[in-house]
């Protein structure tokens, strides 16, 4: 194995893997992905930027847009659903390098299934194998796609999404290696969209997905793509990442015992990631029975290198002017984990940050630089509240929630994926069948049916 | 976070001009231009029809609609004819070039506009004023940070093509400014392409131009929606030419001077061989050394004088070179392109089939077949051949063809463009007076009411 390009080893592993193989912690993230990524996307079908890719794309076919009746093209539904996922950046994500799996991988799986008339367990094997080939290749690049100014689930999306079609179709190890060929080929995705927020990141989740499958497809048709499109010369991280000096290690080692998927984040909050324990504090705090109106003032430790993006201009973000803006203002996101207990796509609505009570609790939030504050090797949270009979009430949070060392229980993800759908006007009860539809991927002996996504409708 | 651009941005400017072309402002030479290549590009796509690379692109493409693929029965979607016509324009590297700032042109934006002119019933003029914005758009965008995309690793064909077809599309559809250049931000968001198959020849080079080809028609069908693209998309932060070619210092002139007078379509060049483009003229060079009478087991030795830049893709690895492995590697072969002109006073698609590149004669030649480093030769401003022939006699013969036939200095006329479209029909398999027809339907697109026929003159009985 070692003349082995890395495409040929991982195309070897993949092609013998079998559904038996992968690790339990494995497998229940990724029907937490499934559960999180399709009430995401539920929740998102509304919007303008989820309308827009709708009309767009409404091409009759086999495929299922979740939350809809209506069947379109492949391509079509794997753009329209990877998009909406990723519309809130609510989705799942990975440490070490911000590759949000779930918006592309199962929206690939789920319309190749669909189109190909593929069987439960091969969607099962998918998913995991294009999440733990998204992951190891996020393990290698680090900010190195960043710094070059590329996306990461844009690029290692596409790379994964063909890896996992490739996967359900049960392709031979020639295939698996030139579909990963040409997938290098269609990996795509600047991050210009910082400049003013325009909406081709959350675009990017779905054209990684379709370019993924359509990969595949070419890679079953014997379409030949270089095998070393990891490692060469001119390969995927030479173009995508020049800035560093790959080592391919994590992406062929310990394959089979060693699950990068099992380290999926799941976000328990619809905003900025470093806001987040400053929520767990906040929510702390009315779980105590504090309600805004007992505060006199808060003032929150926050590190040096967060105060310019989440607490700066202070007025500014004690009064966000856009639900967007929100998101990254702690003031306002601590705001609405103390007065609604949870800060989810409810508290980023319009309506919610024009919220006069919650505006009046934001002003009195503000912050002193902590000079000891482990940002960014740590994201802590911290919240000292004095309230108007002068009692002192602190709360702290030790990590960033839903990560590696403080993850989200499976009650939690549900909870979460319940609240979402209630957003989108369905119905709360959909969340278990959500749970269920995704468990039963890696038990039953059915063909994939995606009738129950369909039928989650208003 | 945001910085609010009230002016104009660059791409708002480009899609200004693309947008408000008309019939009246195409000079004769644009419209001649398009012609052409529409010409080449159909007999390129009849000649690639029983290529194996197609039978698979074909066979990956499962969603069927009212676009033909050229040359074949089965009708796709638009996407998918857009591909699939888009691989087989450039396959066999016959397709055209741009003189100047190298890339193709054609083989992008022409499917693009087609498939889009077929699945949403435009008449010839929109599709008409669709190509010509569409490779007026690759042409500008590549000078823009010409030859910095391949150091970076990337596939201008690919990377520019994905936005020259966004622009040939959202021309045709009558999408307005503002839409096309969100067309050219979503665009730029795939733009992909790496050029690792320079590693072992694989085939993702002739996926390029269709793959871009359906993703820059996807892109228009968005941008018409109203999605919001990034409007800095040529001169921001991240920008499309900081990102695929980090290198380069962009010349925006190239996007916002002498728009309307000056076409840079009109230096697209058509090629006379089946191979790499600089190979061209030591062919001719070789083909008069045979006009001249000399046998190959005369040849002693031929050493060329090029240039450096062509050497780690022309000619080295010598050994690999002297001996091509299949026909597509023998056509970036110095050696063997002048071995088989030498032999078959050509070098059109018979001349690089698999059969064809294990022939002992020709390899025997192009054994014999070196090359020495020229410091002053041109190359890539201009593209020489020059061999230097020595004869088992002792006797010493020199040749030179000083620019690139079909180039700028000697463009191919009609008549030659005529017999490498009949050449192509030929190879392909098609009946010389469905060719005619074929011919006749692209002369007469721009006055078409539509495209309804199209399907009927490109499909093989």
């Amino acid at each position: 194995m070692t003349d082995n390009t890395c495409s040929e080893t991982l195309a070897h592993w993949i092609h013998s893997l079998q559904l038996n193989d992968i690790s339990d912690a494995a497998r229940i993230a990724t029907e937490d992905t499934v559960t999180d990524t399709v009430g995401l996307t539920i929740a998102a079908l509304d919007t303008d930027y989820g309308e827009a890719v709708q009309k767009a794309f409404h091409t009759p076919g086999e495929c299922t847009v979740w939350g809809l009746s209506g069947k379109i093209d492949m391509a079509g539904a794997a753009i329209i659903n990877g998009t909406c996922g990723h519309g809130e950046d609510f989705d799942n994500t990975f440490e070490g390098c911000p590759v949000h799996s779930g918006v592309v991988i199962v929206p690939a799986v789920f319309a190749a299934a669909e189109a190909m008339q593929l069987s439960r367990r091969d969607v099962a094997k998918g998913l995991v194998v294009g999440i733990e080939v998204a992951n190891r290749l996020g393990v290698i690049s680090g900010k190195g796609i960043h710094t070059a100014g590329f996306h990461p689930t844009a690029i290692l999306g596409t790379m994964g999404a063909a890896a996992g079609v490739a996967a359900a179709m049960g392709q031979t190890v020639q295939q698996i290696r030139d579909t990963l060929g040409v997938a290098g080929s269609m990996a795509a995705g600047i991050i210009e969209y910082l400049a003013d927020g325009s909406w081709t990141k959350r675009m990017h989740a779905g054209w990684a997905a379709q370019s993924g499958i359509r990969a595949a497809q070419m890679g079953a048709a014997g379409f030949r793509g270089p095998g070393t499109v990891f490692e060469g010369v001119h390969g995927l991280y030479a173009a995508f990442a020049p800035s560093i000096s790959p080592d391919f290690t994590p992406l062929t080692e310990g394959l089979g015992s060693h699950w990068e998927s099992a380290r999926v984040a799941f976000k328990p909050y619809a905003c900025g990631t470093m806001t987040q324990p400053f929520i767990d504090c906040a929510v702390r705090l009315k779980e105590k029975g504090i309600s805004p109106e007992d505060i006199a003032e808060i003032t929150c430790e926050a590190g040096e290198g967060t105060v310019h993006r989440l607490w700066e201009p202070l007025a500014l973000k004690q009064s966000p002017p856009t639900s967007y803006a929100a998101k990254f203002s702690s003031p306002y996101t601590i705001a609405a984990g103390l007065i609604h207990g949870g800060a989810g796509l409810a508290e980023f609505t319009d309506e919610a940050v024009r919220d006069p009570r919650a505006l009046a609790l934001a002003a009195k939030v503000t912050y002193v630089i902590d000079p000891d504050n482990e940002y960014p090797k740590n994201y802590t949270g911290h919240i000292r509240a004095k309230l108007k009979d002068g009692t002192v009430v602190e709360e702290r949070q030790g990590q960033l929630r839903g990560g590696t060392k403080d993850p989200m229980t499976r009650e939690q993800i549900l909870e979460k994926a319940r609240a979402n759908l209630i957003f989108a006007g369905r119905a709360p009860e959909a969340a278990i069948l959500l749970r269920d539809f995704a468990a039963d991927l890696f038990t039953s002996e059915e063909s994939f049916d995606a009738g129950l996504l369909a039928a989650i409708t208003r | 976070m945001q910085k609010v651009v009230n002016e104009p941005t660059v791409s708002e400017k480009f899609a200004g001009f693309l947008t408000g072309l008309t019939p009246d402002a195409l000079p004769g030479a644009v419209n001649s231009t398009i012609t052409r290549n529409l010409i080449d590009a159909m007999g390129l796509c009849v000649a690639a029809r029983k290529a194996d690379y197609i039978a698979q692109v074909l066979a990956s493409c499962d969603s069927t609609g009212p676009c033909t693929v050229i040359g074949h029965t089965k009708r796709l979607d638009a996407a998918g004819a857009a591909l699939v016509n888009g691989v087989a324009i450039h396959g066999e590297d016959f397709d055209d070039t741009l003189e100047g700032a190298p890339i193709r042109v054609g083989a992008m934006v022409i499917p693009a506009v087609l498939a889009a002119a077929e699945r949403f019933d435009l008449d010839g003029r929109q599709t008409h004023l669709g190509i010509a914005a569409g490779l007026e758009a690759v042409c500008r965008l590549n000078h823009v940070a010409a030859g910095h995309m391949h150091r970076a690793g990337f596939h201008p064909v690919s990377v520019i093509g994905t936005l020259g077809a966004a622009a040939g599309v959202s021309v045709a559809l009558g999408l307005n400014r503002d839409q096309t250049a969100a067309a050219f931000g979503i665009a730029a968001s795939f733009s992909s392409g790496i050029i690792e198959y320079l590693t072992d020849g694989a085939w993702t080079k002739r996926l390029h131009p269709g793959w871009a080809a359906q993703s820059g028609f996807k892109a228009a069908l968005i941008a018409r929606e109203g999605f919001f693209g990034p409007r800095t998309v040529f001169e921001g932060e991240h920008n499309f030419f900081k990102t695929f070619a980090p290198t380069a210092t962009p010349d925006y002139s190239h996007l916002t001077d002498g728009l309307g007078d000056d076409w840079y379509m009109t230096r697209i060049v058509f090629k006379p061989y089946a191979c790499g483009t600089m190979i061209h003229p030591y062919i001719d060079c070789a083909r008069r050394l045979a006009a001249d009478g000399i046998e190959a087991d005369q040849i002693e030795s031929i050493v060329c004088d090029t240039g450096e830049g062509l050497v780690h893709r022309l000619w080295e690895p010598l050994a690999a070179k002297h001996r091509p492995t299949s026909g597509y590697a023998a056509k970036f072969s110095m050696p063997y392109c002048m071995a088989v002109g030498f032999f078959d006073d050509d070098a059109g698609l018979a001349q690089f089939d698999d059969a064809r590149v294990s022939d002992p004669r020709v390899l025997g030649l192009a054994e014999k077949i070196t090359y020495r480093i020229d410091p002053e030769n041109e190359y890539p401003r201009n593209y020489t051949g020059d061999l230097r022939v020595t004869l088992n006699s002792g006797e010493i013969r020199s040749y030179h063809q000083p620019h690139m036939r079909g180039g700028q200095y000697e463009p191919l006329t009609d008549a030659e463009i005529m017999a490498k479209f009949r050449a192509n029909i030929e190879f392909g398999g098609m009946h010389s007076s469905q060719g005619d027809a074929l011919c006749d339907f692209v002369t007469g697109l721009a006055q078409a009411p539509n495209l309804k026929t199209l399907s009927a003159v490109s499909t093989c009985s």
